[in-house]
């Protein structure tokens, strides 16, 4: 077991904190506060091959592993959690769930763009009135000719209002419930699709998250990812990327809690001494230290598991878990420390906290990982095999038998 | 022209960990290229993006490849290592001898090599190589510029700069003075997984023996820093302005 970088990984990383230090940090406390989005941020990171990453060059991607693949996630949410957001539903919800699942064809029409930068892409699985339970999901797909027609809402899409390309499940027959999903392709332009986006949230305040709806909107069949009555595994297998890009994006922002932390404990004093030297504050410090630390442990394994194909289902749920707790542990604790200068704007910690926060909902809540992982444990659950097994990172496809 | 860049694997002089016991680096200190190294790689690269067509041959001794792959990626078109066991112990005299025949069997218009390797730092293999070369060398380099013909240099020297023009070839020595050096762009680091790297032992330059060194190392430490402070004792106040004054003359403070 090799605990250290490689020279690429190093240099993946190295650019890609380069690039949010130099491009959204300066920017980023102004336009949380005023709640604005800069979507030409997203077009600059499609020029410099952030929008790539994991996906293999022959996609038109850049074909690195899924330790820089985390290391860029990081690097992101170390800055903002926007940016992270953008390679969780670009890449990780969408990207790589059409390299899994799609036809030459359709990865040619839509993976192709969308890994070279120059279309973006969300996921749309989440309704008004269903979000855990996903199997419920009430937008319909009626078969007409070589057609499937289209109606229903989505809620709470990541870059709704931007994306060109949308994952979108829908059911068949309700009656069915995850059994009758089925996985689409649906692109801005198509007659019926309207999106929007959501004011008031607490965090995220730099992104866009927003509406999809679905009016008689035709979708031809060659849209269709997998087969019908697949929809459920194949959204199941696109959060088995989403959440692992969670997870290294949070660990990025325990990494900036604590920096944050350590700066502050240095500088303020109080009882004529800094307060780094309370007891009661080095606890705090050394939680951060250990969450930052256990959490990226666990990304990485989720990271070598699917560097090799291999199925990473519970590993990946255990990494988004563990570590969006401890990085919203680890920001509440930042503003404990910075005392009522955390409770400001004049500090990012309390913009860590808030964005910390939503990662304990999304790509599966706090409660939801929960279950898994005791179910792993009694043997309640396990992980059959896929008609489309999630493919090895570029480097080990050719000894992976599973590639194609 | 071919540009040749030298890079040296030295410890990382951010996690720099000593093993007092045995006054060596700690197994698994990790590494990087030398600073001062990825400043020339950069003046290269900045010149054949001034538009001056140039081939760029990045270099090392020692068996570390981070440092060239770093190269590659920053723009790099290949990289040789001589990675032979027998020839990276030596002194700078006896690095400068093996750098020097890989040099004249590679052939370059320009040399740029660091200023000083963050490890060792004797700062002689440029002046050494220029000897053994018979080339012009120029050290402290903090601007380059190129006209076609010749390089306007400038250099720093003690009570400030020096402006030098040479015509190639020549070799010059990095200072941090140069524009930074580039994050490799991803496109950069994957154009590098498809570039050559070629690796080369004493023979293949013509060393076959290792040259002999002259200069053998003692043992790393840490110096231990005394602080000892100088009381002035005089209890009449001009007196000790005065004397305070003397110690800051003397001391050529003031
Ligand atoms: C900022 C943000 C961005 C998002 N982006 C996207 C996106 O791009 N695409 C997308 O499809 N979705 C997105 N979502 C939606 C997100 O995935 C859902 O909010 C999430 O799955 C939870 O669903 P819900 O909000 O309907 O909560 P519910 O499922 O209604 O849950 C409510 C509460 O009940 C608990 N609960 C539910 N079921 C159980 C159970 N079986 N056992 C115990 N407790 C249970 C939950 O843990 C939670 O505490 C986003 C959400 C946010 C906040
Ligand atoms: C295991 C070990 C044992 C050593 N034992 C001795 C010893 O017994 N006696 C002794 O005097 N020194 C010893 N050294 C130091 C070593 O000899 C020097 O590092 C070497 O001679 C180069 O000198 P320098 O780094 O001071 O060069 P400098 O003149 O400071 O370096 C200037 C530039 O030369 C280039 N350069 C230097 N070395 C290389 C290289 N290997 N490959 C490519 N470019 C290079 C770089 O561009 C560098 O920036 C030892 C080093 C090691 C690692």
């Amino acid at each position: 077991m090799d605990f250290r970088l490689n020279e690429e990984q190093r240099q993946v990383r190295d650019m890609v904190r380069e690039f949010a230090q130099r491009e959204v940090a300066p920017h980023i406390q102004e336009w949380d506060q005023k709640n604005e989005y800069h979507p030409e941020v997203l077009h600059k990171m499609g020029e410099e091959g952030i929008l790539g990453i994991p996906i293999p060059e022959r996609y038109g991607g850049g074909g690195f592993d899924y330790v820089s693949f985390a290391l860029a996630c990081e690097e992101l949410e170390a800055v903002d959690t926007f940016l992270r957001v953008v390679l969780s539903v670009h890449v990780g919800l969408n990207s790589l769930t059409l390299h899994q699942w799609a036809t030459e064809e359709q990865k040619e029409k839509w993976l192709k763009p969308q890994a070279e930068g120059t279309k973006l892409s969300t996921f749309g699985l989440t309704e008004p009135g269903a979000g855990s339970d996903a199997g419920n999901i009430q937008t319909r797909a009626v078969r007409d000719g070589d057609h499937y027609i289209l109606n229903g809402e989505k809620a709470w899409i990541s870059l709704a209002n931007t994306a060109d390309h949308m994952l979108i499940f829908a059911t068949l027959d309700p009656e069915q419930k995850h059994r009758g999903l089925a996985a689409f392709v649906v692109e801005r332009g198509m007659e019926g699709l309207t999106t929007g986006s959501f004011h008031g949230k607490l965090g995220v305040r730099a992104g866009d998250t927003g509406w999809i709806a679905f009016n008689n909107v035709r979708v031809p069949k060659e849209n269709m990812i997998g087969e019908e009555g697949e929809g459920f595994k194949i959204a199941m297998s696109a959060i088995d990327q989403g959440r692992f890009t969670v997870a290294a994006g949070a660990v990025g922002l325990i990494r900036a809690s604590l920096d944050a932390s350590k700066q502050y404990c240095h500088e303020r004093e109080a009882f004529g001494q800094e307060i780094g030297q309370f007891q009661l504050v080095k606890q705090m410090l050394a939680k951060m230290v250990a969450g930052l630390e256990s959490s990226r442990l666990l990304v990485m394994q989720a990271a070598e598991l699917k560097n090799t194909g291999e199925r990473n289902t519970r590993e990946t749920s255990l990494a988004k878990w563990i570590a969006c707790d401890h990085a919203f542990n680890a920001a509440n604790d930042a503003i404990q420390i910075h005392g009522a200068y955390g409770y400001s704007s004049e500090y990012p910690v309390e913009r860590y906290m808030r964005n910390s926060r939503g990662a304990v909902i999304y790509e599966g809540t706090r409660e939801i990982h929960q279950l898994l992982q005791g179910d792993y444990a009694l043997g309640y659950r396990a992980d059959r095999p896929l008609r489309c097994p999630q493919p090895p990172a570029q480097a080990w496809e050719k000894e992976t038998a599973s590639a194609d | 022209m071919k540009i040749v860049v030298l890079v040296k694997e030295v410890p990382d002089p951010n996690a720099l960990r000593l093993d007092p016991r045995t006054g060596q680096l700690q197994p698994g200190t990790p590494t990087v290229a030398n600073e001062y190294d990825l400043y020339g790689m950069e003046a290269a690269v900045a010149l054949r993006e001034a538009g001056h067509e140039a081939e760029i041959v990045v270099a090392t001794l020692g068996s570390g490849r981070d440092p060239v792959n770093r190269c590659l990626a920053m723009g790099a078109d290949r990289a040789v290592a001589i990675d032979d066991s027998s020839l990276t112990d030596g002194d700078s005299l006896a690095t400068s001898k093996v750098l020097a025949a890989f040099l004249k069997d590679e052939g370059f218009d320009l040399l740029f090599l660091g200023q000083e390797s963050s490890d060792s730092a004797t700062g002689d293999i440029g002046p050494r190589l220029a000897a053994m070369l018979d080339l012009p060398v120029v050290s402290n380099l903090i601007g380059c510029d190129f006209d076609g013909s010749k390089l306007t240099l400038k250099r720093e020297i003690e009570d400030g700069h020096q402006t030098l023009e040479v015509t190639p070839p020549a070799i010059l020595c990095a200072l941090s003075g140069l524009p930074d050096p580039r994050s490799p762009s991803l496109k950069g680091i994957m154009a590098s997984r498809k570039k050559q790297t070629d690796v080369k032992t004493g023979s293949d330059i013509g060393v076959d023996a290792a040259p002999e060194s002259i200069v053998s190392w003692g043992d790393l430490f840490i110096e231990e820093q005394e602080s000892q402070g100088t009381i002035v004792e005089s209890e009449d106040v001009d007196e000790a302005v005065d004397q305070f004054v003397a110690f800051l003359e003397e001391k050529r403070l003031i």
